[in-house]
């Protein structure tokens, strides 16, 4: 998947997640989360694996954690990754929108 | 029995709404990605309901999702998402024909084949919002198999007939009563619409009397503290419970001896009898009310 | 709460928004490409807007307890600024509402004596701005903002002048589309031009050169200097940012004995980049037969269609986009208008 203009989803609110993907020439992710001590890295590790997943390998990733849930960061990444690319290809029926 | 005495919506766009909406008791819980969904979030709603029921397990709760209109840029998807997610139910809005139904029941089979489930896995819901559906309700109601229940839209129907929404609700009165009608000569389940005030209780508490007295099984809700209202207004009394639990054990006896004809109290008891005694008993049980039998 | 947009060609929405304003003494500001309201049960409880990707306009009544009005309005403006295709977003606004900014995720770039402070949504980008200039080392490095509408000898003279008296000289082109002739005419026409000296580097000025033109004032009172404010302003942002990452130790300005606009903005800039060690050379204008050479003298020979007199007061760059088709449109443009720019 390209990654062709900047694109955001989600929220600052409470439990959610604002993930904003910018275009870029290899892969950067930055992460800001209410609870980095404790879930840093887990929430890196989702979000590579879903780059990943989606078959995304150039992107800045800019993740606003206020608490969310992994099942909500994924699916607030991959509603900007989709935004981002301006694609509708969603598979759902291979375990996942990728 | 399944009880639907009151079936709340989930902002589908809000995560602190949809991870945890089971803790305020309501019977069934509706993810909404239809009207309370801004056009630009519609993706992104989808996309959190469809994580959200395909990690979290909101039992006891029934998950219903209402998708968008067929006739709209975003239905097909919504369906291609959430037959994969599983709800319980599917709900489709602004429902005028049999056929709309028929046509949501056609896509969710081929999906359902393509996603290797059960046919039949996923339920349907109506909900009637203007003057054609519900004329056609009783052709709606007996249009699938799937088919468990209607509900009314109450502001879009006084919309489409040139009116709005008053306090005493007459203006309803013709449609919820078509629509129970509808639904009780197929047998399913009667859903009445959302009361918008919710700083409003004594309001609230007229209305839902007056919708357990026209007969329906419950209510849409928006807003946790209606949850508890409702289930209070619906609760059997003790009255009620007694009979209930009477022509149960009528039934079990007749059972019991192989009779073709069940009589409680010298009297013939036949299925909607016993239809309303079983939810007696459910309801009862559901408020926490002991009931032996 | 709902948001609704304001439909600035409705009387009825402009006058609801208008009346929001006054509330708090501030005006409703002309300059926006959209407005959009925050309702709380029919009532107007908060307003904002953009122009381009830059947030203004924004107020919030405070008496609306409960409910994340500000949050929720800097969100969903980011949110469309996202969708019109913008990979920032910026926001000046009066210091009593940085907290807000600052919850809603912006980071602080500067502020104008405690009147203004400018933010930006992408915590990186005047990061990646300044990884987009490459340093030159260099004994003395020199820098000069020109916008160049269009670029005249007296531009070139004040980079030549740079030139010789510097071993490095950046020259950043207003990247603001609001002048005349488009930034990227602008800026070719610069390149070009300073082509021919060796140690000379064009730039673009991106969001980080602020101008005049797009800064809000609706929060500022009558009182207050809007020119000065701007200026202090966008003096600070070179002066923290970006000469520290060039080395920059002076920047060249053209003397101002006509504009007391533009002869404040000199007297500022002398007055606020010192702090930041950057000396200011006020170098005298170039003349062509007693008259100062000005890009708005350029834009009125254009206007009298005296296009082949321009020779003198150009550089070859300028005259030869005069003379092409492409510059049929901006001609054009500039027969219409009066303004200063």
């Amino acid at each position: 998947m390209e990654i062709i203009k900047t694109a955001t989803a989600g929220s600052l609110e409470s439990s959610d997640v604002l993930v904003t993907v910018h275009k870029a020439d290899d892969l950067e992710i930055e992460i800001d989360s209410t609870v980095m001590a404790q879930f840093g890295r887990q929430i890196k590790n989702l979000v590579e694996a879903t780059l990943e997943q989606m078959g995304v390998s150039a992107a800045r990733v800019v993740v606003e954690d206020k608490g969310a849930l992994d099942f909500i960061l994924k699916a607030r990444l991959e509603a900007a990754l989709f935004r981002a690319a301006e694609s509708t290809d969603y598979s759902w029926n291979r375990g996942g929108a990728s | 029995m399944k009880l639907r005495r009151t079936m709340m919506y989930v902002t589908g766009n809000n995560a602190a709404n949809v991870k945890d909406p089971q803790i305020y008791g309501a019977d069934s819980l509706m993810f909404d990605l239809e009207d309370s969904i801004a056009v630009a979030n519609k993706d992104a709603a989808r996309l959190l309901v469809y994580h959200t029921l395909s990690t979290i397990d909101f039992s006891p709760c029934e998950t219903v999702v209402r998708i968008n209109g067929l006739d709209t840029p975003y239905g097909h998807e919504d369906l291609r998402a959430m037959v994969k997610a599983r709800p319980d139910v599917i709900r489709l809005p602004k429902t005028e024909t049999a056929d709309d139904i028929k046509e949501v029941e056609r896509i969710v089979s081929e999906l359902e084949s393509e996603y290797g489930y059960e046919q039949g896995t996923i339920k349907l819901m109506a909900a009637i919002e203007s003057a054609k559906g519900v004329l056609n309700a009783r052709d709606i109601c007996v249009a699938s198999d799937r088919l468990i229940g209607c509900a009314i839209g109450g502001e879009d129907f006084v919309t489409d007939i040139k009116t709005t929404r008053y306090a005493d609700g007459v203006e309803l009165l013709f449609a919820r009563q078509m629509i129970i009608v509808a639904c009780r000569a197929a047998g399913i389940y009667a859903l009445d619409t959302v009361y918008a005030d919710i700083n409003n209780e004594e309001g609230f508490r007229a209305e839902v009397e007056h919708i357990k007295q026209l007969g329906f099984d419950g209510k849409s809700i928006i807003h946790p503290r209606q949850v508890r209202i409702v289930h209070e207004i619906f609760a059997p009394s003790e009255q009620d419970i007694d009979h209930a639990v009477r022509v149960l054990e009528g039934v079990r006896r007749a059972r019991e001896k192989g009779l073709g004809v069940i009589t409680v109290d010298g009297k013939m008891v036949d299925g909607p009898i016993i239809d309303r005694a079983a939810r007696v008993v459910a309801m009862a049980e559901a408020s926490g009310i002991k009931v032996e039998g | 709460m709902e948001i609704r947009e304001i439909y600035l060609n409705l009387k009825r929405d402009v006058q609801k928004v208008s009346d929001f304003y006054a509330r708090f003494n501030l005006r409703l500001e002309g300059d926006v490409d959209y407005l959009i309201a925050v309702y709380e049960n029919d009532v107007i409880a908060g307003v904002g807007g953009c122009a381009g990707n830059v947030i203004k306009g924004v107020a919030v009544d405070e008496s609306f307890r409960g409910a994340n009005l500000f949050g929720t309005l800097i969100s969903e403006l980011v949110s469309r600024n996202t969708a019109c295709g913008y990979g920032n977003t910026f926001a000046f606004t009066g210091p009593c509402n940085d907290k807000y900014f600052l919850a809603s995720g912006f980071r602080k770039l500067e502020d104008s004596s405690g009147k203004v402070s400018l933010f930006e949504k992408d915590k990186k980008g005047i990061d990646k701005y300044l990884s987009s200039l490459k340093p030159v080392p260099g004994e003395r490095v020199a820098a000069m903002v020109v916008n160049a509408n269009p670029m005249t000898r007296g531009h070139e003279y004040l980079v030549r002048t740079a030139s010789e008296e510097n071993s490095v000289v950046h020259v950043f082109v207003v990247s603001e589309d609001r002048s005349l002739f488009a930034a990227d005419v602008r800026y070719q026409i610069v390149a070009q031009t300073c082509a021919q000296f060796d140690n000379v580097y064009v730039h673009h000025g991106a969001e980080y050169m602020v101008s005049g033109m797009t800064f809000p004032t609706y929060f500022l009172k009558d009182s207050d200097d809007i020119n000065q404010i701007y200026t202090i302003l966008d003096a600070r942002i070179f002066g923290h940012y970006i000469a520290p990452h060039l080395g920059i130790t002076h920047r060249y300005v053209g003397e101002e004995p006509l504009d007391p606009v533009t002869a404040a903005y000199n007297r500022t800039l002398q007055q606020v980049l010192p702090e930041f060690d950057v000396e200011v050379c006020v170098i005298a204008r170039k003349k062509y037969r007693d008259e100062v050479i000005s890009a708005s003298r350029v834009r009125q020979y254009i206007r009298e269609g005296r296009i082949e007199e321009l020779e003198a007061f150009v550089p070859q760059a300028t005259y030869d986009f005069l003379s092409s088709d492409d510059a049929a449109e901006v001609i054009a443009k500039v027969r219409q208008s009066d303004s200063r720019h």
